[in-house]
C-alpha cells in the first residue's frame, strides 16, 4: 500500500472546489484533500500539524482575502519538497510569472476538460512540468535580461536552447527528440529552469529592498 | 549665423586678431591711397565729361560741348577729339593709338597747368565762342559713380577673402583667396584715377596705372585659376601650383614689353582665364563625383564662377561686337566679379549662412536671365536695326514670356524638391506614429526624413544623441532617437546640392514634437481602451463563466461537452481583449503547444514540423488570431470525437500575402453529406462562417483513408510590409 499524498488545495469558488477535487482523485490513488478558501485559512493550515507531509499544493491566484502568490512563496520557503502547482484560468505569461517566479512548479489551467486536467496532473506529478510558450518565451527575455548573474541562476546552453525549443511550441518530450536526449533529462532542464527563476526572482526581491532601504 | 557671428569674435580678440587688424589696415590704406590720387585729377570749372565728349555749362545753362582748349596766352587751341576721352584705357586697340593718347594727355595736362584755361564751345545752333575758366583739382563730390563701384567692389573683395583667410589661417586655399582678393583691390587701386574722370591725366601716371592695373590682373587671374587647382581637391602638387603661378610672370612682362600683340592683350588673358577656370571647375566636378561634401560646396563655386565670369564675358563680348569696347564702363565689369568672388568666398568657407543651394540657383537663373536681355537687347538693336527703346521693351517681353517660364521649370525641377507642407507633415507625423509595427515604423521614420531632406545617406547611430544638431558645417544633421527608435544621421542633404540649415534643426525637432506628442496620445489611449478590454475580459470570465460552471455540476453527459466548448470560447475570447495583435510565430506555437497536448491525452500521433525561424515576420490581428486558434481547434476535436485517426499531420505555410493551413488524417473520413457540402454540425459550419469573415475559405475532402481539411485566409498587408525592405 503506497503512503498516503496530501494534497492543499486553495479554491475560493465551490464548483471549481469540486471539479479540482474531482480531478486530483482521479489523477492519484491514495489522496486527501484539504480545502482552503482563503489566504488567511491557508496559512492556518500550513501552521498547524496537519501539514506535516503534505507534496502536492494546488492553489488559485484570486482570492478573496489576497493573491495566493503569496501562499506560494510561504510553502516554497517553508516546504521545499512540495510541488506546486497554480491553478489559473489562462495560461499566458502576464497571469502566470509572478507566481512561477514565487517558486510555483507548473500550472494547470481550469476549466478545461476533465481528462486535460488529470492528465496534467499527472505529468507534473511525473517530473514533466508544464510550460506554454509564452511562459517559455517571457522565461528567456528575463534570464536574457539578468545583468551579471551569480552562476548559479545563469542558464546553461541546453537549458537555454530547451526553452527556444517550448516557446515554438514542442512538447517536451519532442524537444528531447530534437536535441537526441532522454525526456527526462530534458524534463530536469525545465524544473532546473523553474529554480533558477525562483532564486533569481528572490535575489531579485532583496536586491531591491536594499535598493529601497527596506532591509 | 548668431554662433558663428560669435566665432569670428572670439577669433578676433585671439592670436589671429593681428591679421584682422592687417587687413583692415590694408583696406583703410588703399581707399585712402585711392582718394588721394584721384583728387589729384585736373580738371576746370564746370567741365564734365558724358560718353566721349567734355561738356561745360553754357552761358544761357544749356549744356555745351567743349571743342578745344588753350592757355592764356597760347594761340593755337588745342582741339579735342573723342579718343582724349576713352573710358576705358585697355580698349584703345593698338599700342599707336595709346602712345596718341598718352601724348595728347600730356599736352592736356601741360594746357591745365596754369590758374586758368581758355575754353572754346559751341552751344546747340549757335557758333563756337570763348570762355576762361577757373583750373583746379578735382572734388569728391565730382567722382564718376565708376570710381566708387570699383573701390566698393575691391574693398569688399579684399575684405571678403581676408576674413576668410583669418578664419581658417592654416589653409592653403583661403591664403590663395586672401592673394586673390588683394589682386581684385589693387586692380580697383590702380584704376581710380581713370575712373574719377578728370579731364586730363599725366603721362606717367597712365603709366604707373595701367601697369598696376595689369599687375594686379594678372594675380587676380593666376590666383583664380590656382584656387581651383586645389579646391575642393587638390589637382596638382605644391610644385606644380607654384609653376602654374609663376606663368604669370611673363604674361605680365609681354603685357609690359608690348608684346601682347595690342593694349587688349591683357582683356584676352581675362577670357583664357576664364575658360581655364570653367574647365578647371568641370574637372573638380568630375573629380567629386564621390564626395558629395566636396560637390556641394562646388556646385555653388561652378555656378558663382558661370554667373560671374559669364556675366562678364557677355559684357565684354556686347560691346566688343559693337565696336564700342573703349567705351565699356568697366567698373560694371568689377560687378561680375564680385559676383564670382563672394560666391567663391562662400564655397571656400563653406558657412551655412543660409540655404547655399537654392540661392547659388537663384543667381545663376537671374544671371541668365540678365544675359539673356543683354544679349537680345544688342542682337534687336544692331543686328535687326531697331530703335532702342522699342527693342529694350521686346527684349523684355521675350524675356518674361518665354524665359521666365523655363526658368521656373528648371527651379522646381533642381532645386525646388517636393517638400511637404505643415498638414502632410502632420500627416506623416502620426501616421509614423500610429504604425504598429517597430521595423515598419522605422521604415516610415527614414522615408519621412528621406522625403524632407533628400539625403545621400541615412546611418543609425550608437551612441545617443541628445538633441539635433548640425556637424561639419551642415555635411551631416544628427537626429535624437524617436520613442523607440535608435538616433540617425542624415548626410549631404538634397543629394549633396546643399548643407543643412538651422531651419532644418527647427524642423526635425518639429517632427519629433508632434511625434512624440502623437505617440503619448496614443499610448494613453490604448492604456484606456487595455483597461477596458481588461475589465471586459474579467467580467466574462467572472459572470458568464462561474455560470457556466456552476452548470456543470447540474449538466447531463449530453450537454457537459458543450458547456466545455463554451468555457474554452470565454477563455479564448478573453485573452483576444486582452492581448491585441500578436506575430504569427507566437500564436502558431501556442495553437501547436494545446494540439499536442490533446492529442497526446487521446493518443494521437501528431506530426506538426515546427514553425521555421526565417519565415517572414506576420502581424495577425486579434481577429485574425482568435479565428485561426479556434478553427484549428474545431478540427483537432472534430478528429479526437469522430475520425478514430491515429496519426494527425499539419502543414501550416505563409504565401505571398495568405496564411495556408492543411490539416491531414487516417481516420474513418467525413459523411458523404459533409464532403457534399452538407455540414450539419456545428462546428465546421463554423469554421467556414469564421474564416469566411477573414475572407478565408475552408475545403473539405476524404483520402483514402482518412480525411484533408485545407485552409487559409489572406493576410492583407501585413505580410507585404513585413517582406518589404526594413532598414
Amino acid at each position: 500500500m503506497t503512503t498516503e499524498r496530501v494534497c492543499l488545495l486553495v479554491e475560493d469558488q465551490r464548483p471549481n472546489q469540486v471539479r479540482m477535487t474531482d480531478a486530483l482523485t482521479a489523477a492519484f490513488d491514495n489522496i486527501r484533500i484539504e480545502v482552503a478558501g482563503t489566504v488567511k485559512e491557508s496559512r492556518q493550515w500550513l501552521a498547524s500539524r496537519a501539514s506535516l507531509g503534505f507534496t502536492l499544493a494546488v492553489i488559485d491566484l484570486g482570492l478573496p482575502d489576497g493573491s495566493g502568490v503569496d501562499i506560494i512563496a510561504d510553502i516554497t520557503g517553508s516546504f521545499p519538497n512540495v510541488t506546486t502547482i497554480v491553478s489559473s484560468i489562462y495560461d499566458d505569461d502576464g497571469h502566470l510569472f509572478e507566481a512561477l517566479a514565487a517558486g510555483a512548479r507548473g500550472y494547470l489551467v481550469k476549466n478545461q476538460e476533465p481528462e486535460m486536467m488529470v492528465h496534467y496532473l499527472q505529468r507534473i506529478e511525473q517530473g514533466e512540468p508544464p510550460l506554454s510558450p509564452s511562459i517559455a518565451l517571457r522565461l528567456l527575455s528575463h534570464f536574457r535580461t539578468q545583468i551579471r548573474p551569480p552562476s548559479d541562476v545563469a542558464l546553461t546552453g541546453r537549458e537555454t536552447e530547451t526553452l527556444a525549443l517550448l516557446a515554438r511550441g514542442l512538447t517536451i518530450a519532442e524537444v528531447a527528440r530534437h536535441l537526441l536526449l532522454s525526456p527526462p533529462t530534458v524534463a530536469g532542464y525545465v524544473k532546473a529552469i523553474y529554480q533558477k527563476l525562483n532564486i533569481s526572482s528572490r535575489a531579485e526581491a532583496t536586491l531591491h529592498a536594499v535598493k529601497r532601504g527596506l532591509v | 549665423m548668431t554662433n558663428r557671428t560669435a566665432y569670428s569674435l572670439k577669433r578676433f580678440q585671439g592670436t589671429n586678431a593681428w591679421k584682422y587688424w592687417l587687413i583692415l589696415i590694408i583696406a583703410t590704406l588703399a581707399v585712402t591711397t585711392s582718394i588721394c590720387v584721384a583728387l589729384q585729377g585736373r580738371t576746370f570749372d564746370g567741365a564734365y565729361r558724358q560718353g566721349e565728349q567734355l561738356y561745360i555749362q553754357g552761358p544761357d545753362g544749356t549744356p555745351a560741348v567743349v571743342l578745344a582748349l588753350r592757355q592764356p596766352g597760347q594761340t593755337v587751341p588745342f582741339r579735342l577729339q573723342s579718343a582724349d576721352f576713352v573710358a576705358q584705357v585697355d580698349g584703345v586697340e593698338t599700342y599707336a593709338a595709346l602712345d596718341r593718347y598718352t601724348n595728347r594727355q600730356g599736352q592736356l595736362v601741360q594746357i591745365l597747368s596754369g590758374r586758368s584755361v581758355r575754353v572754346i564751345f559751341a552751344s546747340p545752333g549757335r557758333s563756337p565762342s570763348e570762355t576762361e575758366r577757373q583750373v583746379r583739382t578735382l572734388k569728391l563730390s565730382s567722382f564718376n559713380y565708376s570710381f566708387w563701384v570699383s573701390l566698393f567692389v575691391g574693398v569688399t573683395a579684399f575684405l571678403i577673402g581676408g576674413w576668410v583667410w583669418a578664419l581658417k589661417p592654416e589653409d592653403a586655399t583661403t591664403r590663395t583667396l586672401a592673394v586673390n582678393g588683394f589682386g581684385m583691390l589693387l586692380a580697383a587701386v590702380s584704376s581710380c584715377a581713370f575712373y574719377a574722370q578728370p579731364v586730363a591725366l599725366s603721362p606717367v601716371m597712365i603709366f604707373a596705372s595701367t601697369t598696376l592695373n595689369h599687375l594686379a590682373t594678372v594675380i587676380f587671374g593666376m590666383t583664380l585659376v590656382g584656387l581651383f587647382l586645389q579646391y575642393p581637391q587638390r589637382l596638382v602638387s605644391p610644385r606644380q601650383f607654384w609653376l602654374c603661378m609663376a606663368t604669370g610672370a611673363p604674361v605680365f612682362l609681354l603685357d609690359l614689353l608690348r608684346l601682347l600683340g595690342g593694349p587688349t592683350g591683357i582683356i584676352g588673358y581675362c577670357f583664357v582665364v576664364i575658360l581655364l577656370v570653367i574647365a578647371l571647375v568641370g574637372v573638380q566636378f568630375y573629380k567629386s563625383r564621390r564626395s558629395p561634401g566636396a560637390r556641394a560646396s562646388l556646385i555653388w563655386l561652378g555656378l558663382a564662377v558661370v554667373a560671374g565670369g559669364g556675366s562678364w564675358g557677355v559684357i565684354v563680348l556686347a560691346y566688343l561686337v559693337q565696336g564700342q569696347f573703349h567705351n565699356m564702363p568697366e567698373s560694371l565689369t568689377f560687378l561680375s566679379f564680385l559676383l564670382l568672388y563672394g560666391g567663391v568666398a562662400l564655397g571656400v568657407a563653406r558657412f551655412r549662412l543660409f540655404e547655399v543651394g537654392d540661392w547659388a540657383f537663384r543667381i545663376f537663373f537671374f544671371t541668365v536671365a540678365a544675359a539673356l536681355f543683354i544679349g537680345l537687347d544688342a542682337f534687336l538693336v544692331y543686328l535687326a536695326g531697331l530703335a532702342k527703346p522699342s527693342a529694350m521693351a521686346l527684349s523684355l517681353l521675350l524675356i518674361a514670356f518665354g524665359y521666365l517660364p523655363v526658368r521656373d521649370r528648371l527651379w522646381r525641377r533642381f532645386v525646388h524638391s517636393p517638400r511637404l507642407n505643415e498638414n502632410e507633415r502632420l500627416a506623416s507625423a502620426l501616421d509614423m506614429a500610429f504604425t504598429a509595427q517597430p521595423g515598419e515604423r522605422h521604415a516610415r521614420w527614414r522615408a519621412l526624413l528621406h522625403s524632407l531632406f533628400t539625403p545621400a545617406s541615412i546611418e543609425t547611430l550608437s551612441s545617443d544623441v541628445a538633441e539635433t544638431r548640425i556637424e561639419a558645417e551642415g555635411l551631416h544633421l544628427c537626429v535624437p532617437g524617436l520613442n523607440d527608435m535608435p538616433p540617425l544621421r542624415l548626410s549631404y542633404p538634397h543629394a549633396g546640392r546643399a548643407l543643412f540649415s538651422p531651419r532644418d534643426i527647427d524642423l526635425v525637432n518639429q517632427i519629433i514634437r508632434l511625434s512624440r506628442e502623437a505617440a503619448a496620445g496614443l499610448q494613453a489611449y490604448e492604456r484606456g481602451a487595455a483597461e477596458q478590454r481588461q475589465r471586459l475580459a474579467q467580467d466574462l470570465h467572472d459572470d458568464v463563466g462561474a455560470k457556466l460552471v456552476s452548470g456543470l455540476a447540474i449538466a447531463d453527459d449530453a450537454v457537459r461537452p458543450y458547456i466545455y466548448g463554451a468555457l474554452t470560447d470565454i477563455r479564448e475570447i478573453a485573452t483576444a481583449l486582452v492581448t491585441e495583435s500578436a506575430p504569427l510565430d507566437r500564436v502558431l506555437a501556442d495553437i501547436r503547444h494545446e494540439t499536442v497536448r490533446r492529442l497526446d491525452v487521446a493518443q494521437i500521433e501528431l506530426d506538426w514540423p515546427v514553425w521555421p525561424e526565417d519565415a517572414p515576420f506576420v502581424l495577425l490581428s486579434s481577429l485574425q488570431k482568435k479565428i485561426l486558434s479556434s478553427a484549428i481547434r474545431e478540427l483537432v476535436t472534430n478528429i479526437i470525437k469522430h475520425a478514430r485517426a491515429a496519426r494527425v499531420s499539419v502543414r501550416m505555410t505563409v504565401g505571398a500575402s495568405r496564411l495556408n493551413g492543411r490539416i491531414e488524417d487516417n481516420g474513418a473520413g467525413f459523411p458523404e453529406t459533409v464532403t457534399q457540402g452538407i455540414w450539419n454540425g456545428q462546428g465546421l459550419k463554423n469554421i467556414s462562417d469564421r474564416l469566411g469573415q477573414l475572407h478565408g475559405d475552408v475545403q473539405l475532402s476524404n483520402l483514402s483513408p482518412g480525411t484533408v481539411v485545407i485552409f487559409g485566409f489572406p493576410l492583407l498587408t501585413d505580410v507585404k510590409n513585413a517582406e518589404g525592405p526594413i532598414s
